[in-house]
């Protein structure tokens, strides 16, 4: 078993195969060796973890993406949006436990969640304005309307890619 | 809650095209994120539609966007043009090229030889690891300067290299590193099919590999079509680790050409039915030597014609013809491999 220490101080012991997901705490694991020491996540907190955790339950067993794969998957992975039906319903939070998710992620490198959590913004931002995606970001513009309208001169080319 | 700069870039790599076209509005940040993606990689497909001059006036226009490009594809082989056209087509094509500093991999098809392209070359600053372009177009000055180049594709090269050509190929290759060579690689047409001419003689051992060219010819050729495959070898010795490489890449292949510089073709039973066998595809083998002269396609193996083709066939289901240098070929019918003359 592994005990984990969160950024609001809560413990969680969870199964060696389970949190092996993160590559993270694969490494620390290895580097430690057998230990009872708690290891310490500053930079997640216990709400965010124990839906990490979840996740990583969710998917033991499942082999972890290799470089190769990651390399070849890049493009077709890149331009898709599907998301698994269970890891949409994981994923149905409220914006900010999203990003906080997408957060926790990418410090635990965890990949496959980190790609679930961008789809999912990904999918959000489809066919939404430059001001509609500014309010989900909560993003001021700081272009004039000149500079506005250079850009959109300049990448018209682009629209029907 | 604000996402660091490389989430924004994981979640922008996820997007469409169109979507990035928004997003290079929204701010600063946005923006520059959204044109490193969208300006990345441009494959412009549609000759002189009204995307490509767009295209071409903002990259030739504003060095700062074709300095993030990092693959191009421009096929403007199209008869539809006028000479007028394909002439505002290449000076906009050239002034993006110049503009295209960290550009790796770049597939160029022309529909016509152009001085102004192979000057363009030797202007530009870019390091190429991939250059796909047409035969017509004659870029050997600024080839000879490369050494990071990996990939040499050249379309539509129906003729069989010349001595002169092989020699230059050679040259290119053994400029690049020993352990990841330049792969130098013909794609010319066939009735039934594309023909890839590869010359793994210049770069043997184990590093030779295949799939620089399956993967330099993704949008530009399926490949289930490519049927042909045409190689050069030093010796049939060489075979095991190229045709492995070919067969996983290309395993759609049922015509293969060895061009072979030694004459002893009579000497590898044990490798050939081992080697044919991972083409399941292949019916016709023909083997050839580098020099196709009458008085050089002689050799030992005009006397186990018959008894090389049962051999080397063995493993192979498919394959019932095979050609020797001389143009004897042997073909099997139900009475077993029969000598017949071309």
């Amino acid at each position: 078993m592994v005990l984990l220490v969160t950024s609001d101080n809560e413990q969680f012991t969870t199964e060696k195969d389970i949190v092996e997901r993160s590559v993270l705490i694969k490494n620390m694991l290895e580097d430690v060796g057998e230990s009872d020491q708690p290891i310490p996540l500053p930079n997640v907190s216990s709400s965010v973890l124990k839906k990490v955790l979840e996740y990583c339950e969710h998917h033991r067993g499942e082999p972890l993406p290799t470089a190769d794969s990651e390399q070849s998957q890049d493009e077709t992975r890149k331009r898709t949006t599907d998301i698994s039906e269970w890891d949409q319903k994981f994923i149905t939070v409220d914006q900010e436990m999203l990003f906080e998710i997408i957060l926790a992620a990418n410090y635990l490198d965890i990949k496959s969640l980190l790609d679930v959590g961008c789809k999912t913004v990904a999918n959000m931002i489809k066919g939404k304005t430059p001001e509609e995606i500014r309010k989900l970001f909560n993003i001021v513009n700081d272009f004039t309307p000149e500079e506005e309208a250079q850009i959109k001169k300049e990448n018209e080319w682009a629209e029907d890619r | 809650m604000p996402l660091p700069l490389d989430i924004i870039h994981e979640i922008l790599s996820r997007c469409s095209f169109q979507t990035l076209v928004s997003v290079a509005l929204v701010n600063t940040s946005f923006h520059h994120e959204a044109e490193r993606l969208l300006y990345r990689k441009i494959k412009l497909t549609k000759p002189m539609g009204p995307r490509v001059i767009r295209c071409l006036t903002t990259l030739s226009t504003i060095p700062k966007k074709a300095a993030l490009v990092q693959s191009f594809s421009a096929f403007t082989y199209t008869e539809e043009l006028t000479a007028e056209q394909n002439e505002l087509l290449v000076e906009g094509l050239c002034s993006s090229l110049i503009g295209m500093v960290s550009l790796q991999h770049l597939w160029l098809r022309l529909r016509s030889k152009s001085e102004l392209v192979e000057s363009t070359f030797l202007r530009c600053k870019f390091v190429l690891q991939t250059l796909c372009a047409s035969a017509c177009l004659d870029v050997t000055a600024w080839l000879l300067g490369q050494t990071s180049l990996r990939c040499l594709g050249i379309y539509e090269a129906n003729e069989a290299p010349s001595p002169h050509k092989l020699e230059l190929y050679r040259s290119f290759v053994q400029r690049t590193p020993v352990d990841d060579p330049l792969v130098v690689f013909n794609l010319s047409c066939a009735n039934d099919g594309l023909i890839i001419t590869t010359f793994a003689a210049f770069s043997p051992g184990p590093a030779w590999s295949a799939k620089i060219i399956k993967s330099s010819l993704t949008g530009v050729a399926r490949i289930v079509d490519i049927r042909h495959f045409h190689l050069y070898l030093e010796s049939l010795a060489e075979i095991e680790n190229v045709i492995s490489s070919v067969a996983i890449c290309f395993p759609c292949v049922y015509y293969l050409t060895i061009a072979v510089r030694n004459a002893d073709i009579h000497i590898y039973p044990d490798t050939m039915p081992a080697v044919l066998a991972l083409l399941p595809q292949l019916e016709y083998l023909h083997i050839h030597f580098w020099d196709n002269s009458d008085a050089a396609a002689g050799g030992k193996y005009q006397d186990y014609r018959c008894q090389l083709a049962a051999a080397w066939a063995a493993k192979c289901p498919k394959l019932a013809w095979i050609m020797f240098p001389d143009q004897g070929s042997s073909h099997l019918n139900r009475e077993g491999w029969n000598q017949v003359w071309m």
